[in-house]
């Protein structure tokens, strides 16, 4: 699969530096962070399906915590490594519910009210763009990383350039060239699944 | 798109510049351009595609992007700047736009919390209920409303704050002082509680301090405003969503993390928490996940790690009320922030908290920490005191509860000290002494005392065990003077019921009065009185019966304090006597058994004869371990022992050991005792000794000047410990050339060891020595009269060298001096 779990962890530890300690303290404040960052993502036009953002931030914040080994050193570091976390769940779900709509015979990950987490065209999207990034991946590093940060982390340009240590004129590059290659490729292949 | 030879970068380079620079260009012109630059097709293909694209409609996912403009306004309210973001959302602070409401407030935004018509209008609802909490301690909710995109938002009070475990630990704050903040928190959650509003998320960051030190809680039932679910007329919806559930697991309470239906109890719970954290500065729980802390959160009951607040001495009674508002089942907890508050009023009060049901020596002690001496007392003071000569027998009866007639004397102690409390308690001046800072215990007792012999003139069994009591207190903590009378009228009443027969309370009385004179350094009497006890209780009691030990020791403890051999000698074999009673009856590791170490081997040290210091070294030793073990480094008594070491450690020549015993031992006992406690005076007097040693003169004149200010305020003025300073700061004086105190020191010491006839020896020497500096400083003649006066008083008793010192200062106007 594409999103297996060598992956966050390679990620973290690409923002993390690996001194034990203060973890729990940052715990609280991360987990209010998860929260923003989980409403910012999951604001829709469409109101009757608004996600439940409790429901993914617990599942981030799970996942962040099963983490806990690792020292997170800013908020910035932080905010990268939460979109991960982010684009995690929202595979997760996206595959949920399309495995459960197709009635495959792939167990449903077992989330709560999942078909409501997700409308068809979401769900589609998430995939889409998961798959799409991890064919970026090679070729363009530094332009998933802001995709990432500004489609699953919800962070402004600004943010985004204090969470990867790059200037404000790099990420504005970066994310014009890379958000328009992405609705291309989600645009091809939507055709596929469909 | 892969017939290029060059890598994914590069390809990706070369697909970037493309494509930026057909922006640069006008949309007409694009295609143009794009033809004239010579591309491979798939990557011009790819260029071309992108370019559409990014003309194009944007995915779903990009309405979650973060905005780089940030919120100007919320509804009628202008945003002047993010101040934080909650874990609901965003802080602003913001003002009025229309200028109608000229203060700065707080803005809440929650969007993605309401979503249904349902919820919207629930959320309306709730919070007109809320907008009536008014309190001085609670920020008031203002406003709330839906902006026109339908995001929610509550406008509050400003509060310009930081959180109560962050204000605490800044200003290192007593935990008094700590319990003080949480109190006003306390007493807000109540009157919210009383207008039917939970709070359900109490944490420290919902409870700001301000730079004037006041309390303000925030975010009133915001919890349960949030709740969306429109099923949930229920408590639990808003905590039992996971996401919710989550947040505040730390301060969450069992029943929360079980999503069962909350009561104003859950609020108490996390109250607890609160108080722990600002006690310990931790949390109760040590939990590496967030499952496991649930866990931990339903069925381990929480605990004070050594670790936690090691910087900060936490009260029982603070702890009880901690694991009183923690408690696991609703039932057993406080069952309303008011009884918590109340409780933390009694802590405040130095009453007993209703978290712990206190027997009658804790209610003593509470009594005395209502009425602090004026110097300053610890807790542990108050403890030593009672397990001192007051608690001796106590103690000694306890550890023989199987026996009836031990049994029924603790019952009698206890039934003592309980009138004894009433009679404190119910006094109609109480009230007013407790708001007074300073009142000081003596008067209190004093005052008390003599209420004690006039109320109970008609009953005079009552009378002499209350005023017995009273004395032994009141030795205890050096008011001997107040001591006496009571001792003496109770030894009285005593003698005439026992109409010349043996009994006990005759024979408690004579201890009472023997410990006194103790006290006041009158040893030939405290002798007398003991052995009169002694011999009393060896005619009623069985033999090894714990009242003999006592008397036994208190005793040999008057016998040693007398310095001569003979007393010595007899002092050591009734040590011997006391240690073999004490292992037999509590075994070589008591308490009891430390004692008796500890007093065989002071006896040793000071005897100081060929091989004493090898008999003394592993009974301190021993003695000091049981005494740490048992009773914690800072116990007075594990002081004491530290400090018999120290004596020893500084005789056997190894200094810097013996120093650092001494400062250990100065500095716990001066916590427990207070700065003017005589028993710190003995340290500073013990260690002047050793500062003697390594020749710093000065430094050791100075220690037994502090030695002497504290004995000549609280002992009488012819204690024999004053002439002891006095001789011994005359000394280092001497050597660092100040002769003229020196003379008058010596001549003081003298003066007060010729009151005691058993101190025939220190007075000579101290003669000598004042002989000596008298012809140091030019007069002879008073010098031979002086040694000449000395050795009119000598008998055989007095050491020979000490003699023909003396007689060589008589004798010859110019002799060089010899060391006696």
């Amino acid at each position: 699969m594409q999103g297996d779990d060598r992956d966050i962890t390679s990620w973290i530890q690409s923002v993390a530096s690996n001194r034990t300690g203060a973890l729990d303290n940052l715990l609280p404040m991360i987990y209010g962070e998860l929260r923003t960052l989980a409403r910012s993502r999951l604001r829709s036009e469409r109101e009757a399906h608004t996600l439940s953002t409790t429901g993914l931030v617990h599942e981030a914040y799970l996942r962040f915590s099963q983490q806990n080994q690792l020292n997170i050193n800013s908020r910035a570091e932080f905010f990268a490594f939460a979109s991960e976390c982010m684009r995690r769940v929202l595979v997760d779900y996206a595959r949920a519910h399309r495995a459960g709509k197709r009635g495959s015979g792939k167990q449903p990950v077992p989330l709560d009210h999942v078909d409501h987490m997700l409308t068809d065209r979401q769900a589609q999207e998430v995939t889409d763009i998961d798959l799409a990034l991890d064919k970026l991946g090679e070729a363009n590093p530094r332009g998933v990383q802001v995709l990432m940060c500004r489609l699953f982390g919800g962070l402004s340009l600004e943010e985004t350039a204090a969470a990867l240590e790059v200037s404000m004129k790099t990420v504005q590059r970066d994310w014009t060239v890379a958000i328009a290659w992405l609705r291309k490729e989600v645009d091809v292949n939507s055709f596929v699944f469909d | 798109m892969s017939s290029t030879k060059t890598n994914p970068q590069q390809r990706w380079q070369l697909l970037q510049d493309t494509f930026e620079a057909a922006l640069d260009h006008s949309p007409n012109e694009r295609a143009a351009w794009l033809a004239s630059q010579a591309l491979p097709a798939d990557l011009l293909q790819e260029v071309q595609e992108m370019l559409a694209a990014h003309d194009g409609p944007a995915l779903a996912i990009e309405a979650g992007v973060g905005a780089d403009q940030p919120l100007k306004t919320v509804g009628d309210y202008e945003v002047l700047r993010s101040i934080g973001q909650g874990g609901m959302g965003e802080v602003y602070l913001a003002r009025r736009s229309d200028g109608s409401f000229d203060r700065e407030v707080a803005i809440k935004t929650l969007s993605g919390w309401v979503t249904t018509p349902a919820a919207r209008s629930r959320f309306l609802q709730e919070r007109r209920i809320h907008a009536r909490l008014e309190h001085p301690n609670i920020t008031r909710l203002l406003d709330a409303g839906l902006t026109d995109q339908g995001m929610p938002y509550l406008v509050m009070d400003y509060v310009d704050g930081v959180d109560i475990v962050t204000y605490v630990t800044r200003a290192e704050l007593p935990p008094r002082e700590r319990v003080r903040l949480l109190l006003a928190a306390c007493d807000a959650v109540a009157f919210a509680h009383s207008r039917l509003v939970l709070h359900r998320d109490i944490k420290p960051t919902n409870i700001l301090v301000t730079d004037a030190g006041e309390v303000r809680l925030l975010d009133f039932g915001i919890a349960k405003l949030l709740s969306d679910d429109e099923a949930a007329g229920g408590d639990a919806a808003a905590l039992t969503r996971p996401g919710e559930h989550l947040m505040t697991l730390r301060y969450a309470s069992p029943e929360q993390v079980r999503g069962e239906a909350l009561d104003v109890t859950c609020d108490v719970y996390s109250l607890g928490v609160v108080l722990f954290e600002l006690l310990t500065g931790s949390a109760p729980f040590d939990a590496k996940s967030q499952w496991e802390l649930s866990e931990q959160i339903v069925h381990q009951p929480p605990r004070f790690s050594k670790l936690a607040g090691a910087n900060m001495r936490i009260d029982d009674d603070l702890k009880a009320i901690c694991f009183k508002a923690m408690e696991k089942h609703t039932d057993q907890r406080y069952a309303s922030a008011t009884e918590l508050a109340e409780d933390l009023r009694r802590y405040l009060g130095y009453r007993s908290v209703s978290a712990r049901r206190p027997g009658p020596w804790a209610k003593l002690r509470h009594l005395f920490q209502r009425h602090p001496v004026a110097t300053p007392l610890g807790a542990l003071a108050i403890a030593a005191t009672l397990s001192g000569g007051l608690a001796a027998a106590w103690q000694a009866q306890e550890a023989q509860r199987e026996r009836d007639e031990a049994r029924a004397q603790r019952d009698r102690a206890e039934q003592v000290t309980e009138v004894l409390v009433d009679l404190f308690d119910s006094d109609p001046y109480a009230e007013a002494d407790r708001r007074r800072d300073d009142i000081t215990l003596r008067e209190f007792l004093v005052r008390r005392s003599t209420d004690i012999s006039e109320e109970l003139s008609d009953q005079p069994l009552l009378r002499a065990q209350l005023q017995d009591l009273l004395a032994n207190l009141l030795t205890n903590l050096s008011l001997i003077g107040d001591a006496e009378p009571l001792a003496l009228d109770a030894l009285e009443i005593r003698r005439s019921q026992a109409a010349g027969e043996a009994t006990l309370p005759l024979a408690r009385s004579l201890t009472t009065l023997g410990n006194l004179r103790q006290a006041q350094g009158r040893f030939g009497e405290a002798e007398q009185l003991h052995r009169e006890g002694l011999a009393m209780r060896q005619s009623l009691l069985p033999p090894g019966d714990p009242l003999i030990v006592t008397s036994l020791n208190d005793l040999s403890v008057a016998l040693y304090e007398q310095r001569s051999e003979a007393k010595q000698a007899e002092s050591l074999a009734l040590d011997r006597q006391v240690l073999e009673l004490n292992i037999d009856r509590f075994g070589p590791r008591s308490l009891q058994a430390a004692q008796s170490y500890n007093n065989l081997g002071a006896l040793y040290v000071q005897r100081a004869l060929e091989g004493d210091q090898e008999l003394a070294a592993p009974l301190l030793r021993q003695a000091l371990e049981i005494r740490r073990e048992r009773l914690g480094s800072e116990h007075p008594n594990t002081a004491n022992t530290a400090a018999n070491l120290a004596n020893l450690l500084h005789d056997m020549g190894h200094l810097d050991e013996a120093e650092t015993l001494f400062d250990e031992a100065i500095q716990s006992t001066r916590e427990a005792m207070g700065e003017n406690s005589t028993r710190v005076a003995d340290l500073i007097y013990g260690s002047g000794f050793l500062l003697m040693d390594l020749e710093r003169w000065q430094y050791a004149a100075d220690r037994f000047s502090e030695a002497l200010n504290i004995y000549e305020a609280s002992l009488p003025a012819e204690h024999p410990y004053i002439a002891d300073a006095r001789f011994a700061r005359g000394q280092a004086s001497a050597k660092s050339g100040q002769v003229e105190g020196a003379r008058d020191d010596f001549e003081a010491a003298m003066t007060i060891y010729r009151q005691h006839a058993d101190s025939l020896d220190s007075e000579l020497r101290a003669s000598l020595h004042y002989a000596r500096t008298l012809s140091e400083l030019g007069e002879q003649e008073v010098a031979a009269t002086a040694a000449r006066t000395a050795l009119s008083r000598a008998d055989d008793s007095v050491d020979s060298d000490l003699k023909s010192a003396l007689k060589k200062v008589a004798g010859a106007e110019t002799s060089s001096p010899v060391d006696p």
